[in-house]
């Protein structure tokens, strides 16, 4: 196959399964998450340059790769629907101390995740300490503490 | 954009909502794809072994490969079809043009040219038993492979497999 084919097709295979991964199962970045990003990383790589080792080969799965990004960075900026698609938008996961348990579900983030990220981030000690913990798109959770 | 409050974040939990349930469907075409690929929808697996026969050849091979990948045909041929000691069959011009042949068993002791592919040839005391010849070999195209074996002026034997990429 074409090395801008093959390229296009792994690209936007790989956008698909990231993106039903959801946002906080590859992103937490545990050790083990590292080497499964690895492992993707080295099945991608035989499909991309195939047995083809030449400079050109390897020239045409970047070019196509990077014009593919820029491609997507424009299609997002200009057309909203599509970014809340392939990025999702932030959510809030508690309110006023109080953990919306319904929407952390299908989120699949739990209460000590959030409590994590607000020792990580804030310093706090308690739930109730926290204004507002927000999920977001990059799968991180930011916390706004209460004065 | 909904605005919470006086929290400025565009939060938006009906398309949220709407986007959890494409999750879920992804989730279950995943499934579905894996249980595919293990039953052998993508080659090597039970679904995609079959076997087709006419008077002179029984062949097995699979019905879905992947390019550049190795692939099996295995060819009996049956008892009685041994003339002056030989033993013989043609494999056809799409099989000779689409995939590259890594090895076949036994070595054929003459690899003849013809008009439509190539005959493979064994010298052969095999009297009426019949012989198992594999041949190993690495599909080049994507798409369909339709090669043809027959054995002399008999009926030739249509296999059809498919090729991913």
């Amino acid at each position: 196959m074409d090395p801008v084919v093959r390229s296009a097709v792994i690209y936007v295979a790989l956008l698909v399964f990231l993106r039903l991964a959801g946002r906080r199962t590859l992103m937490q970045m545990t050790s083990f998450d590292f080497v499964l990003l690895l492992i993707i990383g080295e099945a991608t790589q035989n499909a991309l340059l195939q047995n083809d080792s030449s400079v050109t080969n390897a020239l045409l799965v970047i070019l196509t790769l990077i014009s593919l990004d820029i491609a997507f960075s424009y299609v997002k900026q200009r057309v909203p629907i599509v970014a809340r698609w392939i990025e999702g938008l932030p959510m809030i996961i508690v309110r006023d101390g109080r953990p919306l348990t319904d929407l952390m579900v299908k989120a699949r983030v739990s209460e000590f995740d959030v409590l994590s990220a607000a020792r990580e981030s804030q310093g706090l000690e308690r739930m109730e300490q926290i204004k507002y913990a927000v999920l977001e798109t990059t799968g991180s959770i930011s916390i706004i503490p209460r004065n | 954009m909904a605005i919470s409050g006086e929290f400025e974040i565009n939060q938006d939990l009906q398309f949220q909502r709407r986007m959890w349930k494409a999750e879920r469907i992804g989730w279950i075409a995943m499934a579905v794809l894996l249980a595919g690929a293990l039953l052998g929808l993508f080659g090597n697996g039970p679904m995609s072994w079959i076997t087709t026969s006419n008077d002179s050849l029984i062949v097995e091979y699979q019905r879905f490969g992947r390019q550049q990948s190795a692939l099996q045909l295995r060819v009996y041929l049956r008892a009685g079809l041994s003339n002056k000691d030989n033993l013989f069959f043609e494999l056809n011009r799409a099989f000779v043009a689409n995939v590259q042949v890594m090895r076949i068993t036994p070595k054929p002791d003459v690899e003849q040219p013809i008009s439509d592919g190539i005959r493979l040839i064994w010298s052969s005391n095999a009297e009426d038993g019949s012989m198992l010849v594999t041949i190993s070999y690495q599909p080049e195209h994507i798409g369909w492979l339709t090669p043809s074996l027959s054995v002399g002026d008999a009926d030739s034997l249509s296999i059809r497999q498919f090729i991913y990429p």
